[in-house]
């Protein structure tokens, strides 16, 4: 059972989250978005709350909230509306091996099946 | 999540909406098209095919709104997050959880469900998240491994319990009901839970549960001939 157990959480195991299993299509928590030229933004990626999936798949259920926020360039794609810079975003399936070695991470959705989720609280 | 045909989530709403004047706008997503049709007339809410991608913008147009989607697709998460949901109420099919199929809990398809409906909490951030199910979900192998995924999205229980209703309705159905609440939600504040009171005497009349006797001249209401 533990095996689609771990499948489930690791498929929704956020990036940069403690112990988190690497995926290339993440998720990724950013806000404060500053367009620094072309379609490359640089924002503020967080160690998102919850538990990632490893520690969870070792009963090690610590909390924590949206911390030990860190500087990220990434490629945005340019039909979605620009990000507002004072939005928390949970970018969906965002690519984490860029083709573009000066960036970190790619929200394309022409090309993947990217989602941008507005966030909220 | 799974709304169903009759859509009792969504009565509890109007019935809170009614009775303690409460607002609620709801979002329902159901898979099975009969299903959300049956919902859609029954609390006279629009239907959107959810099949492909939902436009979010049709989030702000709508008071009330059924989205014939699968859960386990992503296409409806842009549309829940632009609702921007309090509560998200997992009602996930019941079958593999239940006595009275082959309890296969998260070894099939079906019982993943509930892990997927969870996984996207963590997406959506609602304040609180209610959950319902067979009583036998409760003591099956597995469901530790749903107590601990709620943990992993970043919940914790704070109330659950087997309820009969019997005690209120003319019907034995024993259901698990629970809530959780956002462990990094500082606004919320658990409170006791109150079950409802037990009434005496339920009989279907009691509800204007029996059919008239002009309905029951219908086909469909008894075996067919192959049966018999």
């Amino acid at each position: 059972m533990s095996e689609q157990w771990r499948d489930v959480l690791q498929s929704m195991d956020f990036w940069n989250s403690d112990g988190c299993s690497f995926q290339r299509n993440g998720i990724l928590v950013a806000d404060s978005f500053e367009l620094i030229g072309g379609s490359i933004y640089e924002a503020v990626a967080w160690s998102p709350e919850g538990i990632s999936s490893s520690c969870a798949l070792r009963d090690f259920l610590k909390f924590q909230g949206d911390c030990k926020p860190q500087q990220i360039k990434l490629i945005w794609d340019a039909s979605r509306p620009e990000p507002l810079p004072d939005v928390k975003y949970i970018l969906y399936q965002v690519d984490t091996m860029p083709a573009n070695p000066t960036v970190d991470f790619e929200v394309l959705d022409h090309t993947h099946t990217c989602l941008a989720i507005a966030q909220i609280r | 999540m799974f709304a169903g045909g009759v859509g009792g989530w969504k009565d509890a709403c109007t019935y809170l909406q009614n009775a303690h004047d409460l607002k609620f706008s709801t979002l329902a997503l159901e898979i099975d098209r009969d299903a959300a049709l049956a919902y859609s007339i029954a609390h006279n809410v629009p239907i959107v095919n959810g099949m492909k991608h939902v436009d979010p913008a049709i989030a702000s147009e709508f008071r009330d709104l059924i989205v014939l989607t699968d859960i386990a697709g992503d296409t409806w998460l842009e549309i829940c997050s632009a609702w921007q949901p309090d509560i998200v109420v997992i009602s996930a099919p019941c079958p593999p959880w239940s006595q009275a199929g082959n309890a296969s809990g998260l070894h099939s398809d079906q019982g993943q469900l509930i892990l997927r409906a969870i996984a996207t909490c963590k997406l959506l951030r609602p304040r609180a998240i209610a959950l319902e199910q067979v009583s036998a979900f409760a003591s099956h192998e597995h469901y530790k491994y749903v107590m601990q995924t709620l943990r992993w999205a970043g919940y914790v229980i704070h109330h659950s319990q087997i309820i009969e209703a019997s005690d209120i309705l003319p019907i034995a159905r024993a259901r698990w009901l629970a809530y959780a609440l956002r462990v990094q939600d500082a606004t919320n504040h658990p409170m006791p839970f109150q079950m409802w009171k037990p009434e005496k005497s339920q009989v279907p009349n009691t509800w204007n549960a029996m059919l008239p006797e002009h309905m029951l001249s219908d086909d469909k209401l008894f075996p067919s001939q192959h049966v018999l």
